[in-house]
């Protein structure tokens, strides 16, 4: 028999609805699994063991929510009551804990869900690193940014479910860095309120979970709506993205995206390249909305306290505040364009929805600056948000889902982005994938550090 | 971009900006402004920035 932190968060839910599992049974297997994996990840800042298995115990005699009774993991950027948000930085060291939860984090604890912890983040959520988190597939490599230890802890059952943001790719590359879910909803689906700002225009709230079921379960909840993934989806029309900025890619990145673009096929999706050139500006417009953003956000703390920032981080915030506000218009109209670009692109094609490489390469080494891509080098950061970034600017909602273990040897992942506000078609597609994806197996990096993995 | 154009920008809006990181700041603004923020003032004739205000007082 599996032990309890091996559930899925909807199979789990489920048992604990039905009386078969109590609520702190399963928080009290989750927080043996945190024991046990945790020094090797590093994906928590923070474990409230006591109060977890105290809330779960007073769970397990009394009716809840959907989620009651579910561990469940917050990125340190989120405010939970009691506890101190310190980003992942110095800079925020000394900050008093929070009095108030997050809005997303009064979400999911009306629903019943249960915090164990808090997770790792890239300092101030700007970064696709979360140094000291480690990936389970290869514990030299990252677990991805910026919420890279949301992604790690469920990637090994150290949570069912985790939330994490988004402003440029945050959730959804360490969704595909450690082979699991992640959903970047339409912008403001989900309130961010109670959340550090990295771009007030860019930021988007979402969960990280091992299943496409999971994340619809954490995402209704979240959103306030009720969401789903079932449904056929034979008649839909799908556009793959494989031109600039979604390549140049490693093999293993295009042979997922080949073996997605299949299962979709076979499943009665009408499948066919598209090419939209304009999402080739996205990264440009990005950075500059992001480093205008933050800086203005991270204004009074950089006058302070700038010498506590680290200097990769530092460096954005200067290079914001400095930026000639010429160049940050132009990006936002740049985003208009990329948004009316990509509609058109839809009402030419008649498409329901866009598939392309989550990220162009496999996990980045915890030191490697670079990624060696269609014979040029580039930097780390760069090649992982030119992918993502796309849909933050166009803001459509975007699913991130494992396609199988490649030949290197680390999980491959797709990304379904579907028209604004329509997460259902985006979800029944990535469920679609997960259904014929082959199984990701047993994580390698445990595996060899002889820990019992997921 | 030079480093003393950084360095009067700096202290007209008020960053501390340490001399040893004057060279690291100008190269990356210098970068941002090459790229554009994206599109050509050409290119984008007639389309609106995606910025938005919510008139109403309760929110």
């Amino acid at each position: 028999m599996n032990a309890p932190w091996e559930l899925g968060l909807a199979e789990a839910a489920r048992l604990i609805e039905a009386g078969e599992l109590a609520p702190s049974e399963l928080v009290s297997s989750v927080l043996e699994r945190i024991d046990e994996v945790e020094p090797l990840l590093h994906a928590f800042v923070s474990v409230d063991g006591e109060g977890a298995l105290r809330t779960a115990r007073a769970q397990d005699s009394a009716p809840g929510g959907p989620l009651r009774g579910i561990p469940v993991a917050i990125k340190d950027i989120f405010d939970v009551a009691g506890f101190p948000t310190r980003c992942g930085s110095d800079a925020y060291a000394d900050v008093p804990a929070a009095s108030a939860d997050a809005a997303a984090v009064a979400r999911l604890r009306a629903a019943g869900a249960v915090v164990v912890g808090k997770t790792t983040t890239h300092e101030l959520a700007c970064g696709v690193y979360t140094p000291p988190t480690r990936n389970q597939w290869d514990l030299e490599r990252s677990a991805g940014g910026s919420s890279g230890g949301s992604g790690a802890a469920v990637a090994a059952g150290a949570a069912l479910g985790a939330i994490g943001s988004d402003t440029g790719g945050s959730i959804r590359i360490p969704a595909s860095h450690c082979g699991i879910v992640g959903v970047k909803p339409t912008y403001d689906l989900i309130s961010r309120a109670g959340a550090l700002v990295l771009s007030w225009s860019l930021d988007h709230v979402g969960p990280l979970t091992r299943s496409v079921e999971d994340a619809v379960l954490l995402l209704s909840v979240l959103a306030g709506v009720q969401l789903s993934s079932d449904g056929d989806v034979s008649g839909l029309r799908v556009g793959v993205l494989r031109d600039a900025p979604f390549s140049p890619f490693e093999p293993d990145v295009g042979t997922a995206l080949d073996d997605a673009v299949a299962i979709l096929a076979a499943a009665g999706v009408a499948v066919d390249d598209v090419a939209v050139p304009a999402l080739d500006r996205s990264l440009s417009a990005e950075f500059a909305i992001v480093a205008a953003e933050a800086a203005s956000y991270h204004e009074a703390r950089l006058a302070r306290a700038a010498d506590r920032i680290g200097d990769g981080v530092r460096g954005l915030l200067e290079v914001g505040l400095l930026l000639p506000s010429s160049i940050y218009l132009r990006a936002q109209r740049t985003r208009r364009a990329l948004q009316q670009s990509v509609a058109d692109a839809f009402d030419e094609h008649r498409l329901d929805a866009l598939v392309a490489p989550t990220v162009p390469a496999a996990a980045q080494r915890v030191e490697q600056l670079e990624y060696e891509l269609g014979g040029a080098a580039e930097p780390v950061i760069e090649a992982l948000v030119r992918t993502t970034a796309p849909f933050n600017l166009v803001s459509m909602p975007t699913v991130a889902v494992p396609t199988g273990i490649g030949a290197g040897g680390m999980p491959g992942s797709v990304q379904i982005a579907a028209r604004p506000f329509e997460e259902r078609t985006a979800l029944r597609l990535a469920r679609t994938i997960e259904r014929a994806a082959p199984p990701l197996g047993r994580p390698r990096g445990l595996e060899a550090a002889r820990v019992n993995p997921v | 971009m030079n480093e003393e154009l950084v360095a009067a920008l700096a202290a007209a809006v008020g960053l501390p900006l340490p001399a040893d990181r004057l060279p690291e700041v100008a190269a990356s603004l210098e970068a941002q402004i090459a790229a554009g923020g994206g599109s050509t003032a050409d290119e984008l004739e007639g389309v609106e920035p995606a910025t938005m205000f919510d008139p109403r007082f309760e929110r």
